[in-house]
């Protein structure tokens, strides 16, 4: 089915597999053997190379370049020793080309080829370390750790990417699915694959369908497992982490004491204030300043008290009427002295 | 054996025993306990992708399996594939044998997966309620402030402790761009507010947004990279007058160098000005004699989180900054750093879909400042060294609503008078989140 150059894209999965092709067959699975049948609806079966047709049930051997097919009500899942699985739906044709695997380097190979119908491959070892790939009539897939399904669409394939790495690439483009969710369409091996797009529901929706078993199937087992089995296992008991953006943390004390920063210094900043004009007042040394309520145009029609205080360099003037803020006049030295400037200005604070 | 060699022997006998197991199950496909068991071990291991493909295996052979498929929902989501996560959620909520507590839990995690799914995701956080500080007014310990290097006393001592009721909101939009990069633009939202029973002249109102692109970088060659420049202001009223707006940029830079394991330098500037009442004034200029000041503050920090386990998290962010106020004696370096131990655990009723939070925290900041302040004591510069000990809880009671509480000693150590108290506090009230 090979008749386009693989991209260059894919050199560095070639190299691997020439490594675990040299791997001592002391570990590896066994060369005929890829894997095992796990569940089977019918009809579903495989074509051993240079065997005849053979229906497939829970236990059979999968081996090497086996065709395995399905009919329009048939889905099986392959289970490998690395813990790979191939879900395979209804409709399909898919052969292992390949499966070695090292359980002492978790290193190996998985090549498949597929070319009709509906399959969804979830990682295992192999994929993780050594990297996998599928071929298709129209694309070549190479699978980094990967979860992913693929669906015949017509005569081209819908790659939808589940997690991890996954290079689609044809004779002359090559994309590269990052992020779940996400998929190319492939019509030919001649035109150009677009960019990874999301996938939508519906398309997800009949992939599923396709995989699962119908009503009244069970995928050859004689008895089902059941929810109060699994809930004596604890299926479906635990509960997700929270979100952090949907609860508190770090960032909410971070708010709270931000606030009491700012009310502290207010606050700290009116004791001052008070303080300041509650210093004991010395005789007078100087005419008073008349006075003006801040913000208000009222005039006092009481005389102003004053209280002067003791500053470094100078003296502070404290006059207020009563019921208005305090001014402060700030003698020359005072102000000249706490600055150290030279300069002859002293700014009122009113 | 030391705790850490303890884990790894545990991890290694655990793996064993998968791999047992998965023998076992290959020989044995129909015998649900082995692989019941192989599902719970793959999922200690967090090997997802092996719990997985047996759960769905499970569904080949009972598609009505209603548990499969809330684990198998749980597991994609997990693994950010949101997409089959959904799909999964879905399914067993159409389900009739879905038992309430778990139908809660369906339809709890069902909107937080669709929402992933959305190119425009809202998030936030809501809560109200009553708090009550000792010392809500900051009054020194010893009743004096320094006036001009002088001892005088507070003239109002005994308004020190207040109730409040408050209401606090952190909202965040990340708007998708939907390439393979993973491009958002982040747009974050903070109100925090407070109206005291008796001390009013301190109600505070404080509102802060940020917005800026976070880019991912090199995703194929590294994993869950990003850097985010961004743009930042507030306002804050205290009493009903403005107190403190900034204006700001910064940048900073995530990164994940294992799934455990996440870390986030950044740099940021502001532009504050701060109204600080100088005898019922506006302005910053002479007699201002508070921390904070108009000018520039540069902050250089790191957030890093790490997760122990799959209920266990530790939080920090060591930090230093630098303000350059208009003032000098406003100048200061400050250093510090705060961290958290985020516990979560099971709720104590069956029905709660969400879990439960308890996180033990620790700040501590120590400023320097560059001059003595020559209206408080003009031959000693200021040192402050503030801690804070608090312990924060939040109790889902359904997917949206709850309550939580936060209890705080803080603790303000200065070498002058005027900054030298502490502070107790406790806050509870009803929280919501989307």
């Amino acid at each position: 089915m090979r008749g386009f150059a693989i991209p260059a894209s894919l050199a560095w999965a070639a190299a691997l597999l020439g490594l675990a092709l040299c791997v001592s067959s002391a570990g590896e699975a066994s060369a005929q053997n890829v894997g095992n049948v796990d569940a089977v609806n019918p009809r579903s079966t495989g074509t051993p190379p240079g065997g005849s047709e053979r229906s497939l049930s829970i236990g059979t051997s999968v081996l090497h370049r086996e065709v395995v097919r399905t009919n329009s009500v048939g889905t099986a899942q392959i289970t490998f020793n690395d813990k790979t699985t191939l879900s395979i739906g209804r409709n399909s044709t898919v052969t292992i080309d390949r499966f070695v695997y090292d359980p002492q380097t978790n290193a190996g190979q998985f090549t498949a080829h597929f070319t009709k119908g509906v399959m969804r491959f979830v990682g295992g070892e192999v994929s993780h370390h050594s990297g996998a790939e599928v071929i298709t009539p129209v694309a070549a897939i190479g699978v980094r750790g990967a979860m992913m399904t693929v669906v015949f669409q017509g005569t081209g394939i819908l790659v939808i990417g589940h997690y991890g790495i996954i290079d689609v690439s044809n004779d002359i483009s090559h994309q590269t699915i990052l992020r779940p969710g996400y998929a190319v369409s492939v019509t030919s091996r001649g035109t150009v694959i677009g960019p990874p797009f999301p996938v939508s529901q519906q398309a997800l929706s009949a992939a599923f369908a396709s995989l699962t078993s119908a009503h009244g199937q069970h995928g050859g087992a004689k008895h089902f497992p059941t929810d109060a089995l699994a809930a004596r296992y604890g299926l479906g008991n635990a509960r997700l982490p929270n979100d952090p953006g949907m609860s508190p943390g770090l960032n909410t004390v971070g708010i709270v004491n931000l606030g009491d920063t700012f009310t502290a210094n207010r606050s700290q900043q009116t004791q001052f204030n008070q303080a300041l004009t509650a210093i004991p007042p010395a005789p007078p040394s100087g005419p008073t300043e008349p006075t003006q309520p801040t913000g208000g145009t009222t005039t006092p029609t009481t005389p102003p008290t004053t209280t002067p205080g003791q500053g470094a360099g100078g003296t502070i003037t404290v006059t207020r009427a009563p019921g208005t803020a305090p001014v402060i006049i700030f003698n020359p030295g005072f102000l000249n002295g706490l600055l150290g400037r030279g300069t002859t200005s002293s700014p009122t604070i009113q | 054996m030391p705790a850490a060699a303890f884990a790894d022997a545990a991890a290694v006998a655990t793996r064993a025993e998968q791999q047992r197991l998965l023998v076992a199950m290959q020989q044995a496909p129909t015998d649900y306990d082995i692989t019941l068991q192989y599902v719970r071990v793959s999922s200690e291991l967090a090997d997802y992708e092996a719990a997985i493909g047996a759960l769905e295996r499970l569904l080949f052979y009972n598609p009505d399996l209603t548990r499969a498929k809330v684990e198998l929902g749980m597991l994609y989501f997990r693994m950010g594939s949101y997409e089959n996560a959904a799909h999964y959620f879905r399914a067993a909520g159409a389900s009739p044998n879905l038992d309430a507590d778990l139908r809660n839990r369906v339809e709890t995690y069902l909107p937080q997966a669709e929402k992933q799914l959305s190119q425009s995701r809202w998030t936030g956080y809501l809560q109200t309620g009553l708090r009550y500080q000792s010392n809500v007014s900051a009054l020194p310990d010893t009743g004096l402030l320094q006036v001009l290097g002088n001892n005088v006393p507070l003239t109002n001592p005994s308004q020190k402790s207040d109730w409040n009721g408050f209401a606090l909101v952190t909202i965040g939009n990340d708007f998708d761009l939907q390439d393979q990069h993973g491009d958002t633009i982040e747009t974050r939202f903070t109100g925090y507010g407070t109206k005291q029973f008796t001390l009013s002249s301190l109600d505070l109102g404080y509102v802060e947004a940020s917005i800026g692109p976070r880019i991912g970088i090199a995703p194929n060659n590294w994993a869950n990279v990003s850097v985010k420049p961004y743009i930042v202001g507030d306002l804050s009223w205290i009493g009903g007058s403005q107190y403190l707006n900034s204006g700001g940029a910064g940048i900073s830079l995530r990164m994940q160098p294992w799934s455990a394991f996440t870390v986030e330098p950044g740099f940021e500037w502001r532009r504050l000005s701060v109204n600080n009442n100088i005898f019922g004034s506006a302005g910053s200029g002479i007699g201002s004699v508070t921390a904070l000041g108009s000018g520039d503050i540069y902050i250089v920090s790191i957030a890093g989180s790490y997760r122990i386990n799959d209920w266990m998290s530790i939080e920090a962010r060591p930090f230093y900054a630098r303000a350059q106020a208009f003032n000098p004696w406003q100048s200061f370096d400050q250093g510090g750093f705060d961290a958290g131990l985020r516990w979560e655990f099971a709720p104590p009723v069956s029905f709660m879909p969400r879990r439960w939070m308890v996180m033990p925290y620790v700040r501590v900041l120590a400023a320097s400042f560059d001059q003595a302040d020559p209206a408080v004591n003009p031959n000693v510069l200021r040192r402050d060294t503030d801690y804070h000990f608090g312990v924060l809880a939040d109790m889902p009671i359904n997917a949206n609503f709850g309550v939580s509480g936060m209890v705080e000693y803080a603790r303000s150590d200065s070498n002058i008078s005027n900054f030298r108290y502490d502070n107790i506090s406790v806050m509870f009230g009803p929280n919501a989140r989307f």
